[in-house]
């Protein structure tokens, strides 16, 4: 950068010797940004070897699986696993059924009522309001297998066992205090003016809440949404502990490890068909959503 | 009843109606199941539906049985150990190499957006899907890598000894930095460009730059990041559990994490395991007290 602003000297040397550092500044540059590019495709690599073997062993034919290698010498590329694993009355499909039903409710169910609590606590002036918002906020530290083992007795009294509902419920109260944090902190930067013109023209704060808010927050709302589903398609803990084994209301994440993670019942093709098919969905709404993960995530580390 | 405390009241009475949600949701899911735990504590009980009564009274039994019974304070000390260590390795390896990763990656070249999005992705990658991949291929007999490994000359054992089993484990956990990076990376877009360019006219080198101007202005990040960390890893189960499959807590009880023997006792002595979620609790609460008490060297901006 420097070199540049070096003043062209009218001699002819000078000129010469100019024009020499300005292309010896020019060669280091592409130089530097060669080694930056090798350096970050490096990287990809190593962070996307786990995708490349799941999906180079999951279209490996039955023979091959044992030889210990990546991909076949017969040049067959095998499809059987993946039409096995969708074809019908599956295991697989059911699981996929399942976790589908607690996904669509928590998604929808998530945002919504965490913006509603959110629009409470950001824009409703009320007795108690900052105590009741302090407690919610301390919920977050506290260990999610304190309350998850013992809710197990409550579960039990309700029939809730051996159901879906165990998964589905608590999204209907909000999902959490770390959501309705992210959403009054949006809703904080939403100007007040808007509310009280809103008001003036004599709309009531639910109209308010659904009319402006909710169209305002859109960002948020996405990513929550995105969150909820990724939550939901991926948990473990919570199938884990409320199902027993056998159960037909067994979701994604539990099927895949009671069914695959061990190699004595399935080759290894069909395990990793199976984790393909449950990584994809994520994998496409990752990338169709992304500016909204990754600035949601730039919200998430802000503090108050 | 005057005009005004009429309308005062209503509007508490709205208010309240737009955080019931979360206020339900926190006294069923949070509250309860944690006020029951704490009483089930002080019972020698077996896991049952509410309702059904505890068996008997132990006092503090349950919380000296982890110090006083041989069997028990074994698993207790082992466990302990073992959470331990991977926080204490696992923490400050995974920050250190995110926040360089971030560095790197705030970089000022065309499609470093692409990467980003690239380096998050195993981030995305479930949970069960990660273990079961992971299991097939570090399989002594039939995994891809281990014959990978041997073919280069190295005879690395993954999970097949206690002692590898640890470094394998924060090895797989490793995929997952850009978590963190994209938390950095937020902070980063923070720092001003003027204290760059300033510190570049006093001839402050790059390495000094970032020791002495990008280090400073993310320490809240950090701290943020160190809390964050503390709390999640101290309840590391599910990881483990997906990748060990069938060995479960590893060879030699190596990846005996705490949460395996809350689990491992929560049905036929819930109590007890009720009374190793509340010293757990202590432990983070203590460890996160120690952290926030030490924190004088967070550097908040006038912003902030």
């Amino acid at each position: 950068m420097q070199e540049e602003n070096i003043p062209v000297l009218p001699s002819q040397e000078g000129a010469e010797a100019a024009a020499r550092t300005k292309k010896r500044a020019a060669t280091v540059k592409i130089v530097r940004l060669a080694v930056d590019y090798l350096f970050l495709i490096a990287l990809a690599a190593v962070f996307l070897f786990p995708f490349f073997v799941m999906i180079c062993l999951s279209i490996l034919p039955d023979k091959d699986i044992y030889r210990q290698v990546l991909f076949t010498s017969s040049g067959v590329i095998n499809f059987g696993t993946y039409t096995k694993i969708l074809s019908g009355g599956s295991k697989y499909l059911s699981y996929l059924g399942n976790t589908l039903i607690v996904a669509a409710i928590t998604t929808v169910g998530i945002p919504l009522v965490s913006s509603l609590c959110a629009y409470g606590f950001a824009k409703m002036e009320f007795a108690g309001k900052e105590v009741v918002f302090g407690i919610v906020l301390a919920t977050m530290m506290i260990p999610a297998v304190i309350s998850l083992v013992p809710l197990y007795t409550l579960y039990a009294r309700f029939g809730w066992l051996d159901t879906l509902f165990p998964m589905w419920v608590p999204s209907l109260f909000g999902g959490g205090a770390t959501n309705i944090f992210l959403m009054r902190q949006f809703m904080r930067g939403i100007p007040n003016d808007m509310i009280k013109a809103a008001q003036l023209d004599g709309a009531n704060s639910f109209v308010i809440y659904f009319r402006l808010m909710l169209p305002l927050c859109l960002p948020i709302l996405l990513y929550v949404a995105v969150q909820s589903f990724l939550g939901a398609w991926n948990d473990f803990m919570t199938p884990f502990t409320y199902l027993s084994v056998g159960s037909k209301h067994i979701t994604l994440a539990l099927g895949v490890y009671y069914d695959y993670t061990n190699s004595s019942q399935t080759l290894a093709n069909e395990a990793m068909a199976a984790g393909v098919i449950m990584t994809l969905p994520c994998a496409v709404i990752f990338f169709c959503f992304q500016k909204y993960l990754i600035d949601g995530v730039a919200v998430t580390g802000m503090k108050d | 009843m005057t005009s005004s405390t009429k309308k005062k009241l209503r509007r508490n009475i709205e208010g309240y109606l737009y955080v019931l949600p979360v206020i339900l949701g926190v006294l069923i899911f949070t509250a309860f199941p944690v006020i029951y735990a704490f009483v089930c504590s002080f019972f020698e009980t077996p896991l049952k539906p509410i309702g059904e009564g505890f068996d008997h009274f132990v006092g503090l039994g349950n919380y000296f049985k982890s110090f006083s019974d041989a069997y028990y304070s074994r698993k207790f000390f082992t466990s302990l150990g073992v959470t331990f260590l991977y926080a204490a390795t696992y923490i400050p390896i995974s920050l250190v190499l995110s926040f360089l990763l971030a560095v790197f990656l705030n970089k000022q070249v065309k499609g470093m957006r692409f990467f980003r999005v690239l380096y998050y992705l195993p981030v995305l990658l479930p949970a069960v899907c990660t273990g079961m991949l992971w299991n097939r291929i570090t399989d002594p007999y039939y995994g891809v890598i281990t014959k990978a490994l041997q073919n280069i000359g190295i005879n690395w054992s993954w999970f097949e000894l206690p002692q590898t089993s640890m470094v394998s484990f924060e090895f797989i956990s490793l995929f997952t930095l850009g978590g963190n990076m994209i938390l950095w990376l937020a902070q980063l877009k923070n720092v001003p460009k003027s204290l760059y360019e300033s510190a570049t006219l006093d001839g402050a080198g790059k390495f000094r730059q970032l020791v002495s101007i990008t280090v400073p202005i993310c320490t809240p990040m950090i701290l943020y990041n160190v809390i964050m960390s503390i709390i999640g890893v101290m309840q590391t189960y599910s990881q483990v559990l997906t990748l060990t499959g069938s060995k479960g807590s590893g060879l030699e009880d190596s990846l005996l994490f705490y949460v395996f023997n809350i689990y491992d006792n929560r049905v036929t002595h819930f109590g007890y395991a009720c009374a190793l979620s509340f010293i757990l609790f202590a432990i983070i609460g203590a460890l996160t007290a120690v952290v926030m008490k030490t924190s004088k060297w967070v550097y908040y901006t006038e912003e902030g």
